[in-house]
């Protein structure tokens, strides 16, 4: 992964409607900050690898022909590619489940739809507060990843089975290979991912998600 | 005591305003969960509690002696103030399967929904709990 491009004062906007559209589009540029507006969410996404940081103002308007599931779907597919937006949900008249999908799908927040400009204003205060320390977390964890890529497949099994708590001996029995073999592995480990302690290891495995992988019967 | 005294269910819903630090909210949720799942489990309660940044949100249930105990624990916590219920009583069956964190975060909607709902609106943000923790179906 590159390095994130910070423009955290850009708002993307995505709405069919073109009036609506182009009624916040003026409101962000009135709070003094960039605009992006798209008129199809499939624009969005084509334009998704390098658009700049920021919030994502999205609307979602064909509620009768999908299930507030596909609207938590939906959110799950902007923050895959680009999981440090910031990601607001517009809806006319919402239900309590839309707004429940949108939220536990990963959205920051939610806004109804037609967005005045005194709705708008706290929840893109609130959406560029939190946005630095999600692109801090991103670029961790692609400097963390890409030193994960310098493990051997078995230095990585010894490193799964540290992180899941195991000891230096049962690690050792699982991979059938002796516990001074186990030992030099780990040595290895804390080398390459440029580690002086466990706990360091263990947060470094939380933020690449090696813990996601698990281990089979730990 | 009656036969049927432990059969009983009591539940009471209530939003109150967090004290703490933003800048504590983190730590105080992770420390406050951990705590809370274990021991509502283990006296019978069951319910979901829901954070806003500024306010708490929580629904709890089960045997009455349990559930008045721990509203007396909750109304000294010192990490909120100006707690408000918004509907307490008996009830015939559990709305949720465990106890549970609904939902921990910033949003601006959510934060007006619940203290737009403080006046007769127990109702909806029962069932924004509910919706929130997949239980809405629990009862048939």
């Amino acid at each position: 992964m590159g390095e994130i491009n910070v423009g955290q004062s850009t708002v993307h906007i995505v709405d069919s409607d073109p009036a609506h559209r182009r009624d916040l589009a003026q409101m962000v540029r009135q709070l003094g900050l960039d605009c992006h507006p798209f008129a199809a969410f499939s624009d969005l996404m084509e334009a998704m690898g390098y658009l700049p940081a920021g919030c994502i103002l999205l609307a979602w308007r064909d509620r009768a022909a999908n299930e507030a599931a596909a609207l938590g779907a939906v959110v799950r597919s902007v923050l895959l590619q680009r999981p440090e937006m910031a990601v607001v949900i517009m809806a006319a008249s919402p239900t309590i489940a839309d707004v429940v999908q949108a939220l536990r799908a990963g959205a920051i927040d939610f806004l109804e739809i037609p967005v005045q400009t005194e709705m708008l204003r706290p929840v893109l205060d609130h959406g560029f507060a939190v946005l630095p320390a999600r692109v801090a977390r991103q670029q961790r964890i692609g400097q963390a990843s890409a030193l994960t890529t310098q493990l051997t497949p078995r230095e990585q099994e010894v490193l799964r089975g540290v992180v899941a708590g195991l000891t230096n001996r049962a690690i050792a029995e699982r991979l059938r290979i002796g516990v001074r073999t186990v030992e030099m592995h780990r040595g290895n480990i804390m080398q390459k991912l440029q580690m002086d302690n466990l706990a360091a290891l263990i947060r470094f495995a939380i933020l690449t998600g090696i813990l996601d992988h698990g281990l089979d019967a730990a | 005591m009656r036969p049927d005294e432990d059969l009983r269910l009591h539940h009471w819903l209530y939003i109150s305003r967090c004290v703490v630090e933003p800048a504590w909210t983190a730590a105080m949720m992770d420390t406050l969960v951990a705590h809370a799942k274990g021991r509502n489990a283990s006296i019978g309660l069951t319910g979901a509690l829901l954070f806003t940044g500024t306010h708490f949100l929580q629904a709890l249930e089960g045997p009455p002696t349990a559930l008045a105990l721990m509203r007396a624990a909750i109304g000294e916590d010192r990490r909120h103030t100006a707690l408000v219920t918004l509907d307490e009583g008996s009830i015939p069956e559990r709305r949720f399967a465990g106890w549970s964190l609904a939902y921990a975060g910033g949003s601006i909607y959510l934060a007006n929904k619940v203290r737009g709902a403080m006046d007769g609106g127990a109702p909806a943000l029962m069932h924004l709990l509910e919706t929130f923790v997949g239980s809405a179906g629990l009862q048939a």
